[in-house]
């Protein structure tokens, strides 16, 4: 039926493949042999999402039981959304070309809140009412998953259920328990309370929320039974959780179309700014062992010619020396090309450099988020500038003539002088450019790229305002004008949009009447906000003063510690008391050692039962 | 070592899902399918060395093929039989090798494409706009936009109810894609096209046999 319709239509619509499904490696089942059907949906495009590590490994979890059946759903770009509705054709799986709205379940993952009204615009397309409460039927059940999950509540109106922190084990007890509801009936209320009871399973429905006077929150409550307290889910052997040993090799080419094998979950950093240093806590790898073996089904099995480590920081591998030499053992005689994005090479040994620039590498890039020393303890970046000017001088050596940088503007504490180094710092790494006697004929080029800072919650940031539009305008205007004084040639600079990211900040701290901003926003219009040429900010402007909310008081406001915050019913394992004291240390200016040197005391290690490192 | 290399043909059939499948990232899905085998191919020598493919004569987007052809080049000794089972085992289910043999024509030689059209339309119209004495169409080429007439060109069998054949000419010289005759014609006759398969099952060279 739908493949008849797409028939018609694909020839009109960019890049038809994406749209079609067939590719290698997915999995086609006979839907007579299957119980329970999931619409794994990426909220954004093909092209982004089939680059999405996590979405590979639930996908081909579940299709690893031969009762469940799991198919890839994407966001359509406007040119195929507009024909789908022209010619009645519901959202539909990859694999079997059949609307998502019969499946059992449809779950989202939430990696970035400027997604939300994609998933508001899949469930209208699948043919479902957007408001869980509106969807009474106990199937198809709405999920959630990924990172935004830590703070739900501006999308809870929409959702049937979240699923906070690793989805590996819980996604397959929810799945089970549909099976036994399949079997023995209930209604969805009754699902959905059992659900609760699963470790790691939010049914926003059953909590409810006052307010008081300030718009600040006065209780959370849970009812039915629910807990307190939703507590996030980890596994502790992480080695061997279940990784994919195939990935669907898109035709059409995606945003990353490589391998990737994931060598640890996790970070020992502890940046104050970053939401992923914290939630994904706490620090587990694999073993070498293991992650070779992964590089090679992988390459084995797609036909991939690049393979790519992923982490939050790959360097604190405890053993990257050894593991970079293992896999080059392969992949080298193999013909693979190796890509080890954010790498920090400034103590590795001249051999392992080697090795490394034998792999084809893009660029080197550094983030140093803050210009000046001060600024980076504040933010507990621990890179030093000379850090940064021993790994550039080993890069210059190598031939290359280009670097990039990363900056924040707005953080915490930040003064005029802040700014001022980031161009110091640009101005150090073209001097030491021109001490390398071995360097490329080519003059170098600088990029900065300016980010605003985001508040994010778990972090010890939740409670500082973002700096306001005029804040940052000044800020950029005063870098642009001593870079473009003196010296600038050489040095590029850009900078993101502020109505995006007060947006960001506003669905990352919103509470739960935030929901109805988005839906306003949705309703008139508003999808595929994280793309600029789609993005329509007066739209949501009219959205928050329809609904009579302020974008200041999410985003512009400072947190009082013993605030209620729309995220405290969410347990990530750490305390809140950590992230206090980080605060403070951050506004006294004193950095943090990173868990390998020194326990920070978050208290993650209570949910492994023992310390997270060994320490002498 | 180019010399010690030898040519061989591959004959794929490329129907179904696949038919959306461009003509770059069908050779990227070749090239990625034999990296999948042990297939001793050549490789192209240079800087970023990559398998060789040659499709022979690309199939346009949304078309059909149930005999096309690419070549590529074998550095070591293995049975046509087990390189057509071993990327049969690795190609998508809509992508199958038929066949594997010397190529024993150039691609140079190729002239025209065979193609079965099952059409859901106005047949009348359709057998009328056939009859007109000239099928002028814009046709886009290196050079710019230039105002062709197709009718010379262009050659219809076996008119059945819904489906007959349709030799159009194609190679390196002179190449109409169908769907310029098909937009033609829903401009002609003023309705969309309800539905319509294009499927190439021939490949003719200069002198009329079929290239192989």
């Amino acid at each position: 039926m739908i493949k008849e319709k797409l028939d018609k239509i694909l020839l009109k619509v960019q890049k038809p493949s994406r749209y079609i499904g067939g590719e290698v490696n997915s999995v086609v089942k006979d839907k007579s042999k299957v119980d329970i059907r999931y619409a794994f949906c990426f909220p954004d495009t093909y092209d982004v999402g089939m680059s999405h590590l996590g979405m590979k490994i639930l996908y081909s979890l579940k299709n690893s039981k031969p009762n469940y059946w799991c198919e890839r759903v994407f966001m359509p770009l406007p040119d195929m959304e507009e024909q789908m509705r022209k010619n009645d054709i519901p959202l539909y799986g990859l694999e079997s070309l059949e609307p998502i709205k019969d499946f059992e379940f449809i779950g989202f993952t939430l990696q970035y809140e400027l997604c939300y009204t994609n998933v508001l615009s899949m469930l209208d397309l699948a043919g479902l009412p957007v408001y869980s409460k509106e969807r009474t039927d106990l199937f198809p059940i709405v999920m959630g998953g990924g990172p935004c999950v830590c703070n739900a509540e501006p999308i809870a109106d929409f959702f049937d259920l979240f699923v906070l922190g690793e989805g590996e084990e819980v996604n397959l007890e929810l799945m089970e328990l549909a099976l036994t509801f399949k079997k023995n009936g209930g209604t969805k209320q009754e699902f959905l309370e059992k659900a609760a009871q699963i470790e790691g399973v939010y049914v926003p429905s059953l909590y409810d929320i006052s307010y008081n006077d300030d718009g600040t929150i006065s209780a959370i409550i849970a009812k039915s039974g629910a807990p307190a307290k939703v507590r996030k889910r980890i596994i502790s052997d992480f080695d061997s959780v279940y990784a994919p040993d195939s990935f669907v090799v898109p035709f059409t080419q995606i945003v990353h179309d490589r391998s990737v094998v994931e060598v640890l979950r996790g970070c020992i950093r502890g940046c104050r700014f970053c939401q992923a240093g914290f939630i994904y806590r706490p620090f587990r790898e694999k073993s070498k062992k293991t992650i070779v073996e992964q590089v090679k089904n992988l390459t084995e099995s797609t036909g991939y010619d690049e393979v790519s480590l992923c982490s939050l920081s790959t360097s604190d591998y405890s053993d990257i020396e050894g593991l970079l030499c293992d896999i080059t053992d392969y992949t080298d005689g193999k013909g693979v090309n190796l890509s080890l994005p954010s790498l920090r090479i400034d103590n590795f040994s001249d051999e392992v450099v080697k090795k490394i620039k034998s792999v084809r590498q893009s660029g080197l890039t550094f983030a140093p988020e803050a210009g000046s020393q001060r600024l980076r303890d504040v933010i507990n970046k621990n890179i030093t500038e000379d850090d940064i000017m021993k790994s550039c001088k080993i890069a210059f050596e190598g031939g290359y003539s280009s670097v990039k940088l990363y900056f924040m503007l707005g953080l915490p504490t930040e003064t005029l002088d802040d700014i001022a180094a980031i161009k110091t710092l640009a101005d150090k790494i073209v001097d030491i450019y021109y001490t390398v006697e071995r360097r490329s004929k080519r003059g170098i080029t600088i990029s900065i790229s300016l980010s605003t800072f985001i508040p994010k919650p778990f972090t010890p940031f939740e409670f500082e305002p973002q700096a306001t539009k005029e804040q940052i305008e000044e800020r950029q205007k005063y870098l642009l004008d001593i870079i473009r004084s003196k010296g600038g040639k050489r040095i590029d600079v850009s900078w993101s949009h502020y109505e995006t990211t007060i947006l960001e900040a506003v669905l990352a701290r919103g509470d739960r009447r935030v929901s109805a901003v988005i839906y306003d926003a949705w309703k008139n219009g508003c999808k595929l906000d994280g793309w600029s040429e789609y993005f329509k900010p007066n739209v949501w402007d009219q959205a928050f003063i329809n609904i009579g909310l302020d974008k200041a008081f999410y985003a512009n406001r400072t947190r009082s510690f013993d605030e209620i915050s729309p995220w405290d019913h969410m347990d990530m394992l750490f305390t809140k008391d950590f992230l206090i004291e980080e605060n403070k240390k951050a506004h006294n200016e004193k950095t943090t050692a990173h868990c390998r040197e020194k326990c920070a005391g978050c208290g993650i290690n209570k949910c492994l039962g023992k310390a997270c490192f060994k320490y002498d | 070592m180019t010399e010690n290399a030898k040519a061989i043909r591959l004959f794929f059939s490329k129907t179904g899902r696949a038919k959306y499948i461009s003509a770059l990232d069908l050779t990227n899905c070749f090239q990625r399918a034999i990296r999948r085998t042990d297939i001793p191919v050549w490789h192209t020598q240079g800087f970023n060395p990559h398998t060789y493919v040659n499709i022979n004569l690309p199939l346009a987007l949304g078309t059909e093929g149930i005999k096309e052809s690419m070549d590529l080049k074998l550095i070591d000794e293995m049975s046509y039989e087990t390189i057509k089972d071993k990327l049969n085992k690795v190609l998508p289910p809509d992508i199958r090798i038929i066949e594997v043999s010397d190529p024993l024509k150039k691609h140079t030689e190729i002239e025209k494409s065979v193609y079965d059209i099952t059409i859901k339309c106005n047949i009348e119209k359709l057998k009328a706009f056939f009859e007109l004495p000239a099928i002028e169409v814009e046709k886009k080429t290196k050079r710019g936009v230039s105002l062709v007439d197709l009718k010379p060109h262009i050659r219809v069998e076996n008119f059945e109810g819904d489906k007959f054949n349709l030799y159009l000419p194609s190679g390196c010289e002179f190449t109409i894609n169908p769907s310029l005759l098909f937009d033609a014609f829903e401009k002609f006759s003023e309705e969309e096209i309800e539905r319509i398969d294009i499927v190439r099952c021939k490949i003719l060279c200069k002198d009329g046999t079929e290239f192989i």
